[in-house]
């Protein structure tokens, strides 16, 4: 086998998959949305979708409303993953099973986090009876509204528990890779212990931050379960509004279902691009300084 | 003095929150499981039964076929991302190759841009060529959240990879099956299991993409988990909910070794 | 037994020439040293040997027949890494006996050959051990017996020496020579070391930069250099520039004799190994006496180093026995000696 043709030969099957089913599907929900439907008989090219979705309240409150979840859900989880990972890089007694609870709820399923949130937040759930235990309240009216709420707390909540394991897996990996050398160095130096949590150790985080970031929001920004299971009907998170326009039976809903998902796909990608500008630049200013 | 002090450490507050924290949501879920009557505002159930376990394995329930369409769409989803996977796992860890930065971002793509978007777009191609309400559609379109992740892992293990061993086999009179069988596979066993793992597990947990393309046909757990969340019957929900995590928590206890420490399977979402 | 020749040998890996017109033939039974620096193509020759790379042109023959139809797995030219490459995942019995397994040999037999060959490398019951239970040599030993229990019509070893420690060095390599005696086994060793080269090869081919300089057999390095990179690479430090007709040739210091030898009359560079310079009275009665200053006395345990020089600016080095060089101080003047046996002429 020519060798320069070796490793293309090698990606081959799954350049094919990700090309023909993802590639293509994102080409198809973007004919879609800009009206070409040859299989309903339109093949109109029109930005009508685009105008239509752009002047919908329904639209702009769930645009908002999902941009706040995904911001907030990241920032959260993505502070509380740093301390977690801080407070879990030495070894101390029990580390062990600590270090495997935090990493419990990786392969835990969306949509059984949110039931669990649900039974443990819901306004008769397994808090508002505990606060009532405690005096703190009488009536289930009374526990502030947690789940189905206009803030989507339920929402946040259900991806700060599941993301928080994830960046801060992340992040225990990127600190045991480094060690302690860097830290020691700069305590040898005379920094005390902020100096060297600021100038020595969040330097070194910051880029798998960003990368976990990112991942966060992107999948906070696009994902169905957990707002169908905690979120209100309307305004309903974006994916969610995609969702029921595209099996909306009133056809004309389509085009706005795949446009909606462009505008969720363009986001993200930008975003990303972004991002990975700003890390690169980072992490080109962190080398460049060794 | 300084005992108090010790105990009282920001640390161990932290390690208390995160062990009340991940665990807390799985209690109302046990709870309810075992629950007959359980009204607000008890602490407790008032009355325990096993009715939800009874009807999750009884023969008539749904659970049963729902279990069998889980079990079957994952397993042919790990085994078709793996065979598809490897090879692109060694040309991304093992070789140098001009557009290699532009290939790894295609490959990533659909663990970053939602699946959703990209499977409904693909929706229209799928029921002309008879995809939908069967199981090889859903196979395939599980394909596009899973493979990504099998690709990941599996280039971070050809990434340390010594081909010499295989060039050595060779000379040894090691037929080209020989050198997959005898060199290669028993070098990258614990990293192909992983993958293998991370891909039942995100087939086992796909909820929309099975509802989209299989059209209520091919009813997976979490599709009747879903329709269980809504009816409202909180014991079997939670019931549902219990035996839907199962798998994940033997994934989680065979390869928790791989997933922290400076393993490559998670550490490499950091270098994105 | 077999014999191996490499015609026009080349290996190019993109615009990089690794390998450019290399000629050479391995005796049967004969152990061939392909020595040079690092990156000069040695390695590149062992594996196009072996059949795991593709020459970009020329031919490798096997007792007169080209081999390069066939796959690496059917050449049955086994090569020993430099790094052993043991399975880690396998036993040491496992390792040994792949081979014989590989060509589906029945267990039992694998089992008793496995045990003879171990025995053979002096790792004798040692077939349950893992690999990484075992030290480096013992390590080497057991890839050697891995490779000789196939019965190899040729054997390639990799830097078989360069992982081990001195003393096992020496080991090692009389292991090497008795079982090749033994076997009778054609075998071809790349090395960058030129007294490992020469400790363990009848035959030498010295690389440079994926050309082959010299081809002979070790004395001839020392006797014969064919240039001055190859003098130089084995040590030589003596170097006088020169005019050549018949068996004299002019110089700085003066007319020296030499030797009959092949190299044409004309502009040549003379060079005489550092041992073969001697100290002498100044009679007059030997021919090629010098006089020269010590500059620098370098005392090295077995010997002494003595950097002298000669007229204005020609340096040359000899080595005597630290007892002579007493007599000798730092700026002394003293008469030597360059045996016009010894005189060779690098054109």
């Amino acid at each position: 086998m020519p060798t320069r043709l070796r490793p293309y030969l090698l990606l081959a099957p799954t350049l094919a998959v990700i090309l023909l089913l993802f590639g293509g599907g994102v080409l198809l929900a973007l004919m879609q949305s800009v009206g070409y439907l040859p299989f309903l008989g339109r093949t109109e090219i029109t930005l009508d979708a685009y105008r239509a979705i752009l002047q919908q309240a329904a639209f702009s409150q769930s645009f908002f409303l999902t941009l706040w979840v995904a911001l907030a859900s990241t920032a959260v989880s993505t502070l509380l993953a740093l301390v977690c990972a801080l407070a879990l890089r030495r070894p101390f007694r029990g580390h062990r099973l600590i270090t495997f609870i935090f990493q419990l709820n990786i392969p835990i399923p969306h949509l059984v986090g949110a039931v669990g949130i649900l039974f443990l937040f819901s306004q008769s759930g397994f808090l508002a009876r505990l606060a009532n235990l405690a005096g703190l309240i009488s009536q289930p009216a009374d526990f502030p509204a947690i789940v189905f709420d206009p803030w989507a707390i339920g929402i946040i909540l259900e991806y700060v528990w599941k993301t928080t394991c994830f960046t801060g897996l992340i992040l225990l990996a990127t600190l045991q890779g480094v060690g302690n050398d860097l830290e020691t160095a700069a305590q040898n130096l005379g920094a005390n212990r902020w100096q060297r949590f600021r100038y020595v150790t969040l330097p070194l985080l910051t880029p798998s931050m960003v990368s976990a970031s990112v991942l966060v929001f992107a999948f906070t920004f696009g994902a169905f379960e957990v707002p169908l299971v905690l979120g209100q009907r309307f305004p309903s998170m974006l994916p969610v509004l995609a969702y029921r326009s595209y099996v909306d039976i009133d056809l004309n809903a389509r085009p706005e279902a795949m446009a909606m998902n462009v505008i969720i796909t363009l986001l993200i990608g930008v975003l990303i691009f972004l991002s990975t500008c700003a890390s690169r630049t980072k992490r080109c200013a962190v080398n460049g300084e060794r | 003095m300084t005992r108090i002090k010790q105990t009282l450490q920001p640390r161990t507050l932290i390690l208390a929150a995160i062990v009340v924290g991940v665990l807390l949501p799985f209690v109302p879920l046990l709870l309810w499981s075992v629950s007959f009557r359980w009204l607000y505002p008890s602490v407790l159930p008032e009355s325990l039964s096993l009715r939800a376990w009874q009807y999750v394995f009884s023969p008539r329930a749904e659970v049963l076929s729902a279990l069998g369409y889980s079990t079957l769409v994952a397993l042919l989803v790990t085994a078709l991302s793996i065979l598809i996977g490897l090879p692109a796992g060694r040309a991304l860890g093992l070789y140098k190759f001009r557009g290699k930065t532009a290939v790894r971002f295609l490959i990533l793509a659909p663990t970053i841009v939602p699946t959703l978007a990209a499977a409904m777009g693909i929706h229209v191609l799928f029921i002309r060529y008879g995809l939908v309400d069967n199981v090889l559609g859903v196979v395939l379109v599980h394909l596009i959240p899973v493979l990504p992740y099998v690709v990941l892992i599996l280039s971070g293990v050809f990434a340390n990879y010594n081909p010499d061993f295989e060039a050595q086999a060779q000379t040894l009179g090691a037929s080209a099956w020989q050198r997959f069988r005898h060199v290669t596979l028993p070098t990258i066993f614990p990293a192909l299991m992983v993958a293998g793992l991370f891909a039942f597990i995100i087939s086992w947990s796909q909820y929309i993409l099975t509802l989209l393309i299989g059209g209520g046909q091919v009813v997976t757990l979490p599709v009747l988990l879903f329709s269980f969340v809504s009816s409202g019957d909180n014991a079997i929900t939670a019931a549902l909910s219990l035996v839907f995590i199962a798998p994940a928590l033997l994934f989680l206890l065979a390869t928790a070794r791989y997933l922290s420490g400076n393993q490559a399977s998670l550490g490499g979402f950091g270098k994105l | 037994m077999t014999k191996v020749e490499l015609q026009q040998l080349s290996k190019q890996f993109g615009e990089v020439t690794a390998v450019s017109h290399v000629s050479l033939t391995a005796p049967d039974g004969r152990i061939t040293a392909l020595l040079g620096p690092s990156g000069c193509g040695k390695t590149t020759i062992l594996k196009t040997i072996a059949g795991l790379l593709t020459p970009s042109s020329g031919d490798v023959l096997f007792n007169g027949r080209s081999i390069l139809p066939i796959p690496a797995e059917k050449r049955n030219a086994v090569m020993v890494f430099q790094n052993h490459l043991l399975f880690p995942y396998l036993s040491v019995g496992e390792n040994v006996g792949f081979g014989l397994k590989m060509r589906g040999v029945e267990a039992a037999v694998i089992r008793q050959k496995v045990e003879e060959h171990l025995a053979m490398v002096q790792l004798p019951g040692l077939a349950n051990r893992r690999p990484n239970e075992l030290s480096g040599g013992q390590q080497q030993r057991v890839a050697l017996a891995r490779a000789l229990i196939v019965e190899p019509t040729v054997l390639l070893l990799d830097e078989p020496l360069s992982n081990l420690d001195a003393h096992l060095r020496e080991e090692m390599r009389q292991l090497i020579r008795s079982l090749q005696r033994a076997l009778n086994m054609t075998t071809i060793v790349v090395t960058h070391d030129q007294e490992e080269a020469v400790l363990l090869a009848d035959q030498i081919g010295l690389m440079f930069d994926g050309k082959l300089a010299q081809v002979g057999p070790p004395s001839d390095f020392y006797e014969r250099p064919s240039t001055r990179q190859v003098a130089s690479f084995f040590g030589a430090t003596n170097f006088l520039v020169g005019e050549k007709r018949g068996n004299v040739v002019e110089t700085a210091v003066g007319s020296l004799q030499i030797a009959p030898n092949p190299i044409a009359d004309g502009p040549v560079q003379l060079t005489i190994r550092p041992e073969h310079v001697q100290l002498v009275p100044a009679d007059g009665r030997l021919p090629n006496q010098l006089c020269a200053t010590v500059q620098e006395a370098i005392y090295a345990g077995t010997h002494t180093r003595l950097r002298l020089i000669l007229g204005s600016d020609t340096a040359l080095t000899l080595l005597t026995s630290p007892s002579a060089a007493k007599t000798v101080g730092v700026g002394t003047a003293v008469h030597l000696h360059l045996p016009p046996d010894h005189l060779w002429p690098l054109p």
